[in-house]
């Protein structure tokens, strides 16, 4: 014997069978190592656009047992590494096929399994016609025994890192020890305690002597250095796959410091004569980044406190493989610890994302190549900076304080009016002239309390605004002049307005002050005024009986701004996914 | 009225209301009519004790199926002088010592259409309905009638010529039996499920026993897994009796392997059959023929079509029909021949095979001595008159389609004449 691991636990076994289940629809070969510490079974598509890898711990089977040494058939599936403490440890690699391993994995119905187990002799006491092959032995309930012997085939391990690479920029980038102390405290014990076992993780690795530490001076982010993380529960994500129908084939995740959105889209497809084939189809779902457990978004602050950008990171990739992951934990009992967050880091678009979920001592990572159509170029930015949602605990407390800081130079509120605030400072909308007029201030002035509902935190601030004004031009002082550790800042997410618009970067950035666009629609009505959001007019037709035919004519302006900015802004992933393919705002 | 006038001028019928169990039974024949020439062809054999479904397919494999007549509410048989009937039925009274043609009737007709009519007018789950057979010899047609309270529905089926069904080689030699088997057939069936599942293409019986009741009895797959093993539960509840003999039925052997070799789409035909069973009797002679007893309960049928399942389970307790008590239960013979005679070679893979534990290592085992039993045969008889150990053990005749086979067979045993040497002939020890 060199290997046996045993499962007895059915739900155990059960998570064995669907992975085993998506890793084959991934491949049609997966591939196993074993190491004295876990198994991992990856498999690769034939494309090299998804890399789904699973790590089972020693502990997720009952018995564990590796002993590379006895090992003298199919040797050339034989490895050894050197780990951290200098000391060698043998792997044993093989491939096997897929859809077998599956089928026979698989718990019959009417039955349950009492005891699965895996054994692979290619020792001196295996019989001839027993090498290289797996054995699978099933007990079951109904005390049939079933015994399998699949082929397999030793391969050597050349493991993919990208996860590894991935979590170490991310400790680098975000991590403790890239953060002031100062910093540092303010940060979320909990998201601490990740990054403590993250750098532990790394640590333990076998594989991280390549990860190559790309040379960078200290103190000095730059553009390749982005990563950016989110953790959160895996059903704000599985709510989109559910919502999403079988017909929709792309995923694209948008984040900005205020909201997540995740669209799933597909495209229309077009024959000869312009015959449909496929109608387009999306579907958003978009939640408060307060949800999220933790994000951490890399982004250039910027801007010009009049020409204010939303700034968010987008993500565009395949729906199909990552649809299969998720259904790894789905339908599984609630269980301790961990069990349903889903850990995702991701740096520029085109570059792989990386999600990652664990559950029963089983580590499952699945790696995705996103779309490269959209450029997020921050090019000679200095003034790069993380961004990493507070502590839950303290929520309340620290955003005030911010906002006291911050308030009066968030720009933009979110949504509609976002959209239209863009149109006014575009030039090539002539519109916003009449809308000035229309809108009295006293009416504005009313509509914060209303608004409270929808974005709570900016309105707890609201009072302070005035007196925050000149305390933030410290800062921002400050911020420009201290070394990248300080920029380093830990704000609430609400707080920042990373530069979205990619085109129009250089001017906008200096300015780390100004990223602050975000915010509340309460805020966004006193610094742009008169231009805010159709609720607004909505409001005043409601209150005002009496309408002048000013209003009217307001309302018809508002609606075709609106038809334009959903044609031109492709900022907002409101206006389907099906546009993003279109250069990124030129109006931005 | 209708029912008089048939059973008055018609040689054969019967009628029943046990719709779902007709369909039940017909259903195990389906997979043996998807092969060989004249595909749908079955020939029903019928005679005083009840109805018979044969079919052959390519000279490898024969189903027989047994109804026995108490499933029907009445039954008729007239033919020529014979007559007999459900009411009054004396067993002694027919046998003819030439075996007499004139003792039964065989009509080949089209199973699915038979069974497409079942199921159409089994649909009324409101009413009861009851089902009537009939035929009036050569050149009628084969008649289904169908009545609930309402309707009358009459169903006529054109009859094809008989050919002679040729049994040679598709006949147990009760006398060169190398193992025999008793299973529960739900067992059975899950492990020809397991089996189907990995897409078995060959399939090996193997069967072993040893002195201190460690018996072994397993399918190995050979598929593109490689082989797998679905060893079947040794305990005596499940697997009621395993033993090899030494080529003459008679010798019992130990701690020597007996394997068989077969098509696993040969051996997947009886899944059906089993998935109704609640024992299963396997022989295998010397020959490598395989033959296939099948004994289904009465009471515990499932229907086969899964997805009539709650349906008709339902429906069953709503009518409230339970089948008649002495109705013994579908009975069905399946032989089938060997896929080819393994060579040692083979046979010394297998053996290793079994021989390996799950840690892929050898079982040291005693060096092999094989210990020969002897068992009179009369002792050998008494243990196995009643096989399988039933309350109801009653004889009942198996009709063979060939009656020139076995002409001594029928009623020499049950009028105690004459005892074949091998007690294990007939179906009837099921019982």
């Amino acid at each position: 014997m060199s290997f046996k691991a045993v499962i007895t636990n059915p739900e155990k076994h059960a998570l064995w069978c669907r992975i085993l289940y998506v890793l084959s629809t991934i491949d049609e070969v997966i591939k196993i190592t074993i190491s004295d510490k876990e198994l991992i079974a990856w498999s690769i598509n034939s494309t090299d656009t998804t890399l789904c890898q699973i790590h089972f711990s020693r502990q997720f089977f009952e018995e564990f047992n590796f002993e590379p040494n006895e090992i003298v058939f199919g040797v050339n599936g034989l490895q050894s590494k050197r780990d951290v403490q200098g000391t060698d440890q043998k792997l044993y690699s093989f491939q096997i096929n897929g859809r077998h391993l599956t089928t026979i994995s698989k718990k019959p119905d009417n039955d349950s399994i009492r005891n699965f187990t895996i054994v692979l002799n290619n020792s001196s006491s295996c019989p001839e016609t027993l090498v290289d092959r797996l054995l699978i032995r099933m007990e079951m309930e109904s005390l049939i025994v079933k015994e399998y012997s699949p082929q397999i085939d030793p391969i050597q391990f050349d493991p993919i890192i990208i996860d590894l690479k991935y979590k170490s920029r991310f400790l680098d980038v975000f991590g403790t020890t890239a953060i002031t102390s100062n910093a540092n405290s303010q940060l979320d014990p909990r998201l601490l305690e990740i990054f403590r076992s993250i750098q532990q993780e790394l640590e333990a690795s076998l594989f991280n002597g390549e990860i190559e530490y790309g040379i960078r001076q200290k103190d000095q982010l730059t553009e390749a250095d982005e990563i950016n993380y989110i953790c959160c529960d895996r059903i704000l994500l599985s709510n989109i796959l559910d919502n999403a129908t079988n017909s929709i084939t792309e995923l694209k995740l948008e984040i900005n410091p205020n909201k997540l959105n995740m669209t799933g889209f597909t495209k229309a497809i077009y024959g000869k004569d312009n015959d449909l084939l496929r109608n387009a189809m999306s579907v958003t779902n978009t939640i408060n980044t307060l949800d999220l457990e933790h994000s951490c978004l890399f982004t250039a602050v910027s801007g010009d406190r009049k020409k204010v950008q939303e700034s968010s990171k987008s993500i565009i990739f395949k729906l199909k493989d990552f649809k299969s992951f998720m259904s790894i934990s789905s339908n599984s009992k609630s269980l301790p610890n961990n069990a349903d967050i889903l850990n995702l880091w991701f740096c520029r678009p085109g570059d792989p994302v990386l999600f990652e979920m664990k559950k029963m001592g089983v580590r499952m990572e699945l790696v995705q190549t996103t779309d490269g159509i959209q450029t997020n170029n921050f090019v000679q930015d200095q003034n790069i900076r993380q961004v990493i949602s507070p502590k839950k605990g303290t929520l309340q407390q620290e955003t005030k304080e911010i906002k006291k800081q911050e308030y009066p130079f968030r720009d933009e509120a979110p949504g509609k009016s976002t959209r239209e605030k863009r149109k006014l400072l575009d030039p090539n909308v002539t519109k916003p002239s009449l809308l000035h007029p229309s809108n009295p201030t006293p009416k504005q002035l009313n509509i914060p309390p209303k608004r409270e509902l929808f974005v709570q935190d900016i309105s707890q601030g609201n009072v302070k605004r005035t007196a925050a004004c000149s305390l933030r031009e410290e800062v921002t002082g400050k911020q420009n002049v201290k070394s990248r550790k300080l920029r380093a800042m830990f704000e609430p997410p609400s707080e920042y307005d990373p530069p979205v618009s990619q085109n129009e970067p250089v001017d906008v950035l200096r300015r780390s002050p100004d990223r602050n666009m975000l915010a509340e629609r309460s805020t966004t009505t006193i610094g742009w005024g008169k231009t805010d959001s159709t609720k607004e007019y909505v409001n005043i037709d409601a209150r005002d009986m009496l309408k002048d035919e000013k209003i009217k004519l307001l309302q018809h302006d508002v609606t075709e701004l609106k038809k334009q900015s959903s044609q031109e802004g492709n900022h907002m992933s409101e206006f389907g996914p099906t546009q993003v393919t279109q250069p990124r705002g030129l109006l931005d | 009225m209708l029912l008089k006038n048939i059973e008055n001028t018609t040689k054969f019928s019967a009628s029943t209301v046990h719709l779902d169990h007709l369909t039940t039974a017909l259903n195990c024949l389906v997979p043996f009519v998807k092969t060989g020439a004249n595909k749908d062809d079955v020939l029903i054999y019928v005679d005083k004790d009840g109805l018979s479904f044969i079919r052959e397919s390519n000279h490898v494999i024969r189903i027989q199926l047994y109804l026995s007549k108490e499933l029907f509410l009445s039954y008729t048989y007239l033919n020529g002088s014979t007559t007999s009937s459900a009411i009054g039925n004396n067993d002694s009274e027919e046998h003819r010592p030439d075996g007499g043609e004139d003792d039964h009737m065989e009509i080949c007709v089209k199973i699915n259409h038979i069974l497409d009519s079942i199921n159409v007018a089994n649909r009324n789950i409101d009413d009861i309905i009851e089902c009537t057979l009939s035929y009036n010899g050569d050149g009628y047609p084969f008649v289904l009638i169908f009545e609930d309270s309402f309707i009358s529905e009459k169903v006529e089926y054109s009859t094809f010529i008989v050919k002679d069904m040729d049994n040679f080689g598709l006949i147990l030699d009760k006398e060169h039996i190398i193992f025999e088997c008793i299973i529960k057939g739900d067992v059975l069936y899950k492990a020809l499920k397991d089996l189907k599942e990995v897409n078995c293409k060959e399939c090996y019986i193997y069967a072993k026993t040893s002195e201190n009741g460690n018996d072994t009895f397993a399918f190995i797959s050979k598929s593109d897994l490689g082989y797998s093993k679905v060893r079947l539960p040794n305990s005596r509840s499940i697997l009621e009796k395993l033993q090899i003999y030494e080529n003459d039925s008679t010798t019992i052997c130990h701690d020597v392997p007996a394997i068989g070799f077969f098509d696993f789409n040969s051996l997947d035909k009886i899944r059906i059959s089993t998935k109704i069973a609640s024992k299963v009797l396997l022989r295998m002679d010397i020959h490598g023929l395989l033959s296939v007893n099948i004994l289904s309960q009465t009471e515990d049928i499932v229907i086969t079509d899964v997805n009539k399942v709650d349906n008709n389970t339902s429906r069953a307790t709503n009518r409230n029909m339970s089948l008649p008590k002495n109705y013994p239960g579908i009975v069905i013979d399946v032989t089938m021949l060997e896929k080819e005679t393994i060579d040692v070679n083979a046979q010394r893979d297998i053996e290793l095979l079994m021989e390996t534990n799950e840690m892929g290592e050898y079982i040291i085992n005693p060096p092999k001595s094989i210990k020969i039993q002897e068992t009179s045969t009369r002792e050998k008889l008494d243990s196995s008159i009643n096989l399988l150990a039933l309350d109801n053990s009653r004889a009942i005749k198996v009709p063979d389609s060939n009656p020139n086979a076995e002409e001594s067979d029928d009623d020499d045993e049950l009028n105690g004449k004459q005892y074949d040497i091998d007690p294990t002939n007939n179906l009837p020890l099921f019982f």
